[in-house]
């Protein structure tokens, strides 16, 4: 009860950062401002615990890639699509050794306004409200009958931070260049509010009968408010800007998710590394 | 800037950290020893199993007679055959227990019923030893060529639009047609209709299908119904489906969903049942098992899950199958020529 109560006195905070930086907004854009058009390859680790069809904690690696536009000037606006797939298999039970294949797509979009510099470090940082829209899929492949395929989906609208800090490694290396050329930035968006769908009770739809019968049933969803719908992700970034805008990254992207669905909730996190290629969309090069 | 890159590297520890400690949240083995994993099959059998009712199952009472039969270092096979035996207990075919050695599986739908099906009588006497397939079918025109007979052994065997088209094409000028399903364990539901779609004209109520919906024995969802839309070429003349009690699950529905076609009679012994759709769960040890989730229904609100009886019920003739005659297809012969 107590972390709740602090998660909840975290988020109510959290929430006026994106009302006071509308109010305040700051003029002195980042020396970087940037336009950037995103490619990402990336390698996953996915854990996965549910009930349709399973008790047991599944775990596994898959690989993806994601396309994103994201552009930084006063204010920061990114929209980004990642996808990844992969194999699972049951956690520490070397004895069973069985295959779930998963697909997981994730789709966020945020737009946050510059707040004052965090001083001394010279830290910028960004609030403001989020979107994502997520959905996974597994396939079991063992002698499950009918109930092969699980499935969960959510959407969140909430609160999105990001901090932001550009360097050069001049001071490290003496041969490095002297322009602030590399940045590192971390980033959390929080859904507020969210609704999620998991399967029906026994995982099969009612219209699996029907002659153009799905194996979807959209309609066991959930709605709740912060606890309930607990999607959060965060995401860290070290990039180096080229002279003529062009960028690479490397990056790591953690999701969680707990759907406290009343049927069949799902808890699941998928931590992904990448490595993307940012294309300058800026008319005049850095 | 050291300052920067120590604020940094602890941001990325907290990071590491906090999707770490996420993780392992739920990553967690659940308790799997004898007694753990017995609990859990019998639970989720009761909560999510269909037919208690139906038949009359008194679980609690199983709970009572197998728990003290399960003890933790009883060995893997004797536990194996006790989950296996309380599973039977459900008289279903769509329920069994597969674990790392050994697969259980419940076949009594059809014992102490007649064969009522002989594969050498279909080859000698009326293939008479050239048998045609097309896609799925084995066909042959039989009783003179005034009949097209079709042989589909199983549902789970795919054929095309195509496939079916050519048939009742090659059959057209017979005045009626035989359809086979007898030791068709089943297969895709989705087959039954690209056959049953041939033989009405008009938009049927077919099936009917209730789920369960929460843990209660009597907690299901309310009756959906399936409506069979006519397709491709209408075969407007006499039909024969021919069953008997290896006819099972899209077997089964095959029988319910023709039995409401105009033309159609059913011939031969009760199907075998197996009317839920069988559902699957992993149990605590990496096992699985399998039962029915659902519950189909004919479109009267009828669940015939112990077998779909016939419109002529009729075994085969021990004496005519010495004699090459297999008394089922004879008797279709005789339905659809008016003999």
């Amino acid at each position: 009860m107590i972390k709740r109560q602090l998660l909840l006195a975290f988020l109510v905070g959290a929430m006026c950062l994106p009302l006071y930086a509308y109010s305040h907004p700051q003029g002195d854009s980042l020396k970087t401002g940037f336009s950037h058009l995103r490619l990402t390859g990336a390698l996953s680790l996915a854990a996965v615990g549910e009930q349709v069809n399973t008790c047991l904690p599944y775990t596994g690696l898959g690989g993806g890639a994601s396309l994103a536009f994201t552009r930084c000037r006063r204010n920061y606006l990114n929209v980004e699509n990642s996808f990844t797939a992969g194999g699972l298999m049951p956690y520490d039970m070397p004895e069973y050794n069985n295959v779930v294949t998963f697909y997981y797509n994730n789709f966020q979009a945020e737009y946050l306004w510059r707040l004052r510099k965090l001083n001394p470090l010279g830290i910028d940082f960004f609030t403001g409200p989020g979107v994502n829209f997520r959905y996974a899929i597994r396939m079991n492949y063992s002698n499950l009958s009918n109930s092969v395929l699980s499935y969960d989906m959510s959407v969140g609208l909430g609160i999105s931070l990001r901090l932001a800090k550009e360097f050069s490694l001049h001071s490290i290396c003496k041969k490095a260049n002297p322009d602030k050329n590399w940045m590192v930035s971390l980033g959390m968006l929080y859904p507020v509010v969210g609704s999620a769908i998991t399967p029906s009770y026994i995982g099969m739809p009612e219209n699996l009968l029907q002659p153009d019968g799905s194996m979807l049933d959209m309609g066991n969803s959930t709605s709740g408010f912060l606890t309930r719908i607990i999607n959060p992700e965060i995401h860290a970034e070290l990039k180096y800007v080229m002279r003529n805008g062009n960028a690479f990254a490397v990056n790591y992207r953690f999701s969680y998710a707990s759907l406290r669905a009343d049927l069949n909730p799902v808890k699941s996190s998928y931590g992904i590394t990448g490595l993307s290629l940012l294309f300058n969309l800026k008319k005049t090069p850095r | 800037m050291r300052m920067t890159n120590i604020i940094t590297a602890i941001v990325f520890a907290v990071l590491i950290l906090i999707s770490g400690s996420c993780r392992k949240s739920f990553i967690e083995k659940p308790p799997a020893t004898k007694k753990d994993v017995f609990e859990y099959m019998w639970k989720t059998l009761d909560e999510r199993y269909t037919f208690f009712a139906l038949k009359n199952i008194d679980w609690d009472s199983v709970h009572t007679v197998y728990s003290p039969k399960i003890t933790n270092d009883m060995s893997d096979k004797a536990f194996f055959d006790t989950l296996s035996l309380m599973i039977d207990v459900l008289r279903d075919g769509h329920s069994g227990i597969n674990s790392f050695f050994d697969e259980h599986k419940n076949v009594n739908f059809f014992f102490n019923s007649p064969e009522n099906f002989n594969e050498r009588l279909l080859t000698d006497t009326y293939f008479k030893g050239y048998g045609n397939r097309t896609g799925a079918f084995y066909h042959a025109a039989i009783c003179d060529g005034k009949v097209g007979y079709i042989y589909y052994g199983s549902f789970s065997y795919g054929f095309t639009d195509a496939d079916f088209e050519y048939i009742l094409q090659l059959y057209s000028d017979a005045d009626g047609l035989i359809i086979d399903v007898r030791n068709n364990f089943g297969g895709q539901v989705n087959n039954v209709y690209k056959i049953a779609c041939h033989f009405t004209q008009t938009r049927v109520a077919v099936l009917g299908s209730r789920l369960k919906s929460g843990p209660g024995h009597h907690e299901l969802t309310g009756i959906t119904t399936t409506w069979l839309e006519p397709s491709g070429s209408y075969w407007n003349k006499p039909v024969c489906v021919l069953t008997n009690r290896k006819t099972y699950s899209a077997g089964s529905i095959f029988s319910i969903v023709m039995q409401e076609l105009p033309n159609v009679t059913v011939i031969g012994d009760s199907t075998g049942g197996g009317l839920g759709l069988p559902i699957g769960s992993e149990l605590p040890n990496g096992w699985q098992m399998h039962y029915a989730g659902s519950m189909i229904l004919s479109p009267a609100g009828i669940c015939h899950e112990q077998g779909v009886p016939p419109d002529i019920e009729t075994d085969m003739n021990p004496v005519a199958e010495e004699n090459g005659i297999d008394s089922i297809i004879e008797k279709a012969c005789d339905v659809i020529l008016g003999r």
